[in-house]
């Protein structure tokens, strides 16, 4: 290159050039477009240079610097672009004091001579090199840039289709020259013909080969060859579907792009959609009795395009355009493939009448099935109206009116919790099941009892959960609907206790509790009860759709049905599956078809279709809640405390009962300060039986299944785990804490924190700091004495009390460590009481009355040592119907 | 001694084999027709309906195992070497004659108002109106008979076509196939003397060896600069080339060693210290 040139011509350039230039050079320099280069001059001097090598894309923003398209001056941007980018990129190499090569002694080789004056401030290289080889490997390298310059030239012929505007039938087919290194870049053939525009010399000649392939692929546009320089020809308007269809794939295996409109994936074709006639509103009570997934709604065929159903004008206008034999046509903005077979099809169809249950009608509305298959037309879909448009349109969720607190519940509900209620109450009216999945602690059981208030119907409510919480739902009955009749139906003495038989006194009831368990069991008896509505607790216990105490469920009928769970999905979708087979049947279809459908999609595929597609169809009828939602937590108090009260198993209530005729018995001998001793060491080892006959024992053997606490303790750990929370665990027994820690790490995989008395204070230290960070053990173990005060445990957000320390103060205090400052969400207190033991009694005493316990209770349990025996007997006795089987 | 038959004299009087070659022009179709194509259907056709069967057999035979060893089609002549069993290959002729001046003129004009002639050419077919072009000016584009060409050949054969003449026809043909464009060549009209007046029109000369601008030049010599195209380009900046040597990858290989290792090898450090100041400049 010429360093002459550039001042020769820059008059011809505006001022600003060289800014221009220097902009477009440092664009190269930052993407790293450059490379080295060499140009030995007729003089025979060398000089190393740093060539830009632009992109495809770069070659509009090389062309704005260039005034004209003369040869002079794309000679003179390209030195000037050229000097840039070399100084540019030579001035940092300098900078650095790059070499990009060791000094050595002697004579050069061209090759190294080049490499060194890369680097060099001078890029003018040494007289001392062979001028011969350096032209020799000028033209090497020149070829070498070349092979990667993006020169313009690979060019393709590009059929463009442009639907006529207002008036005409005919479409144009543009014909375009499309670069391929840069296939945005579109020239209009015309431009190709007279030169205006230049793809490179071997453009006229591939636009003429295309145009020849072209006519022999698709002879109806040979015509197009008739014509000294084409740039578009017409296609009829009826002809351009068929010819799209045919060729198109055709000449795009040739090497000719074909460019349809952009609507042409989504034209509409003329098809049928069924438009049903439910009436009722979401919001409104006026469906009577419910309707059920298997009620009738009657449907009408509709003609439609896509999802929107069509009038007799525009079917009128497709028939039109059907005569005229168009292939499209405009119908209310939208193109349609107008097909006369889909015309005379939906001609014959249009009108009739059908009837599909509730769940075959939401199917076919979510694309899963269809209400009929024809074969001559497509079926689009369905269109309802009130309640039934809701459960489609997804709209539900926002439309359900919420209810607030209902006369007779007792408590006040939590706006996230009138809109559960009014969920709950709308499906069952409709007689449709419904799944809460809201996460633990935020209040499932209080929403269930409030929907039996505000859905009254009358007729007995079967309410089935884990043998664990039955005492805590009894509670839970008591507390928030003291008016209503509970029948727990559990225990070996069930059936003979009472006198009448069990379907009459399960008629007279509202709300029969049982378990899972018994549910299996006694499935005839069960059965034979007119529900007018279930409820399941806990309803993964329903997730194995093979297992007995499923199918027990799913034979006992009621047209209300409500499943109640923190984690629907444990482990994979056939759970969901089978709990929405429970309350709402043939929804999901068959679990064959579900696997097909969603479950293998899903799971193996990852196919975000298929989510979507399950997702839709299930969310009218699965009502999930996080604590993290911002609907939600606004809602939600700072510490939500709830006391669970959990069933002694029959060993420990052999050994609880065994325990209480020891303490009467010497009570009643002793007095004094040894009467006190022997009933406090008493209380105690009331406490260990209710944790653990292990516990209690201290004699080693195995923990699990032995404990209603423990059993407790490991669901409320299952599903803090699963959420991702952490966990602070109390007890007052340096000794069971002992045995828990190792047995929890067993159980649940995670690394588990014990702190207690024994722990020194750098350790403990060291163990505070790790149960705060997020990688840290998700469960701590602290023991009431070691870690009651003093310790900052926010990373927790849910507190377990093991056992039962009589003084409120204390327990909250140890509450505290994870409720105070720094804690940015709700804490969730568990306070954990076994069934009909001294632990419930007191802790009824202590709720009913709290501030007169705290004074009688004082800041102890020394109380309890000065009742007299008698009351002494009645405080600490056990009360058998709490015993699990 | 295998018994003796009624032709064996004959037999022994053309028993010449041919001298086997190497680099022959074989053609393609190693069975069957010879001509796959219409265009070159007709002129297989004017040759075999003059031709002896027996000697277009052996004809056909030369032509498939590669006896032909060049073929050079100039205007208004075919040139061709075939090897028979003299160590000489004999050379032949084929000559037709060659339109005139006026005669060109016209087909010029009838080929430059339509594109369809040359888009088919390109697209590696004959026209089928081509004929018709040639026809209006008063001349053959196929030869009508045999007897209008002149062909000649070395051999001694005193039958024309011989079996070296119909071997040459034959992978003319074959070639033809192919390569329409070798018609009008043997016309008289080149693939660039066609060409030429449609790039010359569009403004684009195939490029110069040795372009006059830099290598790295994006727009060829002297062409017209695709200004306003695309309207939305605001000169922002590419995607970065991860890793910072990328743009070599965009090249051939640059086959020059440097103290016996590749130049590249030695010019990545380069793009790496370019690119490090790069951002630690944090630009």
């Amino acid at each position: 290159m010429d360093a002459r040139a550039a001042t020769a011509s820059s008059k011809v350039i505006g001022p600003d050039l060289d800014g221009r230039v220097a902009d477009a050079a440092r664009v190269f320099l930052e993407s790293g477009r450059f490379v080295p280069g060499l140009a030995v001059d007729e003089r025979g001097r060398a000089r190393s240079w740093w060539w830009p090598l632009p992109a495809a894309g770069d070659r509009e923003l090389i062309a704005s610097l260039c005034a004209d398209s003369s040869v002079e001056t794309q000679r003179d941007v390209a030195l000037r672009l050229a000097t840039a980018v070399d100084a540019l990129v030579r001035g940092r190499l300098v900078d650095a004091g790059a070499a990009l090569l060791g000094r050595r002694s002697g004579r050069r080789s061209a090759p190294e001579a080049w490499l060194h004056s890369l680097t060099q401030p001078d890029p003018w290289m040494a007289r001392s090199v062979d001028v011969e080889k350096l032209g020799a490997l000028e033209r090497v390298v020149v070829e070498w840039v070349a092979s990667g310059a993006a020169t313009s030239g690979r060019v393709r012929l590009c059929l463009r289709f442009v639907e006529p505007g207002d008036r005409g039938d005919d479409w144009q087919v543009e014909l375009l020259a499309q670069d391929l290194d840069d296939p945005s870049l579109l020239v209009s053939a015309a431009q190709v013909w007279d030169g205006s525009v230049s793809l490179g010399p071997s453009a006229v000649e591939e636009m003429l080969r295309g145009l020849g392939r072209l006519a022999r692929l698709a002879p109806e546009l040979a015509s197009v060859l008739d014509e000294p320089e084409p740039d578009r020809v017409v296609i009829e308007g009826g002809a351009v579907v068929a010819f799209v269809r045919e060729r198109a794939a055709t000449l795009t295996d040739a090497g000719i792009g074909v460019l349809l409109p952009s609507w042409w994936a989504n034209r509409r074709r003329l098809a049928l959609r069924a438009k049903t006639s439910s009436r009722g509103k979401t919001s409104g009570s006026t469906v009577a009795g419910g309707v059920g997934m298997d009620a009738l709604v009657s449907f009408e065929w509709k003609a439609a395009l896509g999802d929107r159903t069509i009038t007799r004008a525009e079917l009128r206008q497709l028939e039109a355009a059907a005569e005229a034999k168009q292939s499209l046509v405009r119908v209310r903005g939208d193109w349609v493939e107008v097909r006369p077979e889909d015309i005379a099809a939906v001609r014959a169809h249009l009108g009739k009448r059908g009837e599909a249950t509730v769940s075959e009608v939401l199917r076919a509305g979510m694309g899963l099935d269809s209400l009929d298959v024809f074969d001559d037309v497509e079926v689009s879909g369905v269109d309802a109206t009130g309640w039934l448009r809701d459960l489609l349109t997804d709209a539900l969720h926002a439309t359900v009116n919420p209810v607030a607190s209902p006369d007779g519940f007792v408590g006040v509900l939590r706006p996230y919790q009138e809109r559960g209620v009014g969920w709950l109450a709308f499906l069952g009216r409709l007689g449709l099941g419904a799944c809460l999945a809201d996460d633990m602690g935020l209040g499932k059981t209080a929403q269930l009892i409030a929907t039996l208030i505000a859905d009254p119907v009358p007729g007995p409510t079967l309410v089935v959960c884990p043998v664990s919480v039955l005492g805590n739902w009894e509670r839970e009955l008591t507390r928030f609907a003291p008016q209503m009749s509970v029948l727990v139906h559990h225990g070996r003495d069930r059936f003979t206790r009472h006198r009448a038989s069990f379907l009459k006194r399960a008629r007279r009831v509202d709300v029969v509790l049982t378990s899972y368990s018994l549910v299996a069991r006694d499935v005839d008896q069960l059965a034979a009860v007119p529900w007018v509505r279930f409820a399941l607790d806990e309803a993964q216990q329903v997730k194995n759709p093979g297992a007995a105490q499923t199918r027990a469920v799913r034979s006992i009928n009621a047209p209300r049905r409500i499943a109640l769970t923190g984690t629907p999905v444990e482990n994979n979708l056939s759970e969901l599956w089978s709990i929405m087979h429970v309350l709402n049947p043939g929804l999901l279809g068959s679990a064959r078809s579900f696997r097909e459908t969603f479950a293998i999609p899903i799971e193996r595929e990852h196919d975000a279709e298929a989510t979507e597609r399950l997702r839709r169809i299930t969310a009218p009828f699965v009502l999930r809640r996080l604590k993290s939602d911002k609907s939600v937590i606004d809602d939600l108090p700072d510490k939500i405390e709830t006391t669970e009260t959990c069933p002694l198993t029959r060993e420990q209530a052999t050994l609880y009962q065994a325990v209480v005729d020891d303490v009467v018995a010497q009570s009643e001998e002793a007095d004094g300060i040894h009467r006190r001793g022997l009933v406090l060491a008493g209380l105690m080892r009331l406490k260990q039986v209710c944790n653990h006959p292990a516990h209690f024992l201290r004699d080693g053997s195995v923990l699990p299944g032995r404990s209603g606490k423990l059993t407790r303790t490991e669901e409320l750990l299952d599903e803090i785990l699963a959420e991702g929370d952490k966990v602070l665990c109390f007890t007052q027994f340096a000794e069971w804490g002992g045995l828990l820690a190792p047995y929890f790490e067993r159980r649940f995989g995670v690394e588990v924190g014990w702190l207690h008395g024994r722990v020194t204070r750098p350790k403990r230290e060291l163990m505070v700091d790790r149960f705060q960070i997020p990688d840290g053990p998700p469960v701590l173990l602290v023991s009431l004495k070691a870690g009651g005060t003093g310790l900052n445990l926010t990373a927790a957000s849910h507190v377990i009390h093991l056992d039962r320390w009589w003084n409120p103060a204390v327990e909250d205090q140890a509450t505290d460590r994870a409720y105070r400052i720094g804690q940015k969400r709700t804490v969730f207190v568990h306070k954990l009481v076994s069934a009909g033991t001294v632990e419930e009694r007191i802790d009824a005493m202590i709720t009913a009355k709290r501030a007169l316990a705290e004074q009688v209770v004082g800041s102890g349990e020394g109380w309890i040592t000065e009742l007299s025996t008698d009351e002494l007997r009645d405080v600490i006795a056990l009360r058998s119907d709490a015993v699990e089987e | 001694m295998a018994k003796r038959r009624w032709d064996d004299r004959w037999q022994r009087y053309t028993e010449s084999v041919p001298i086997p070659t190497r680099d022959g022009l074989a053609t393609s179709k190693q069975r069957g027709a010879m001509a796959a194509s219409w265009w070159s259907r007709r002129f297989v056709d004017v040759l075999e309906s003059y031709g002896l069967g027996a000697r277009m057999q052996r004809g056909r035979k030369y032509a498939r195992t590669g006896q032909v060893l060049s073929l050079d089609v100039r205007a208004g002549m075919l040139v061709a070497q075939v090897q028979g069993s003299r160590p000489t290959p004999y050379i032949l002729t084929v000559a037709a004659e060659s339109p005139t001046v006026q005669q060109w003129a016209s087909v010029d004009a009838a080929l430059g108002a339509r594109v369809g002639f040359v888009a088919r050419l390109l697209a590696g077919e004959v026209p089928p109106d081509l004929e018709d072009v040639f026809r209006a000016a008063a001349v053959d584009l196929f030869p009508a008979s045999w007897s209008t060409l002149d062909a000649r050949c070395s051999c001694p054969d005193w039958e024309n076509p011989c079996k070296h003449i119909a071997a040459a026809m034959y992978v003319f043909a074959d070639q033809l196939d192919d390569d329409p464009w070798l018609l009008l060549a043997w016309r008289g009209r080149t693939r660039d003397q066609l060409l030429d007046p449609l790039r010359a029109r569009a403004g684009g000369v195939a490029p110069a060896s040795g372009s006059a601008i830099t290598p790295w030049w994006p727009f060829g010599d002297g062409a017209r600069l695709p200004f306003g195209l695309r309207a939305n380009h605001d000169g922002a900046l590419g995607e970065a080339p991860d890793p910072p040597d990328a743009v070599l990858r965009r090249l051939a290989t640059l086959d020059v060693e440097v103290r016996g290792e590749m130049v590249c090898d030695w010019l990545v450090v380069a793009y790496e210290i370019v690119c490090d100041r790069e951002t630690d400049a944090g630009r």
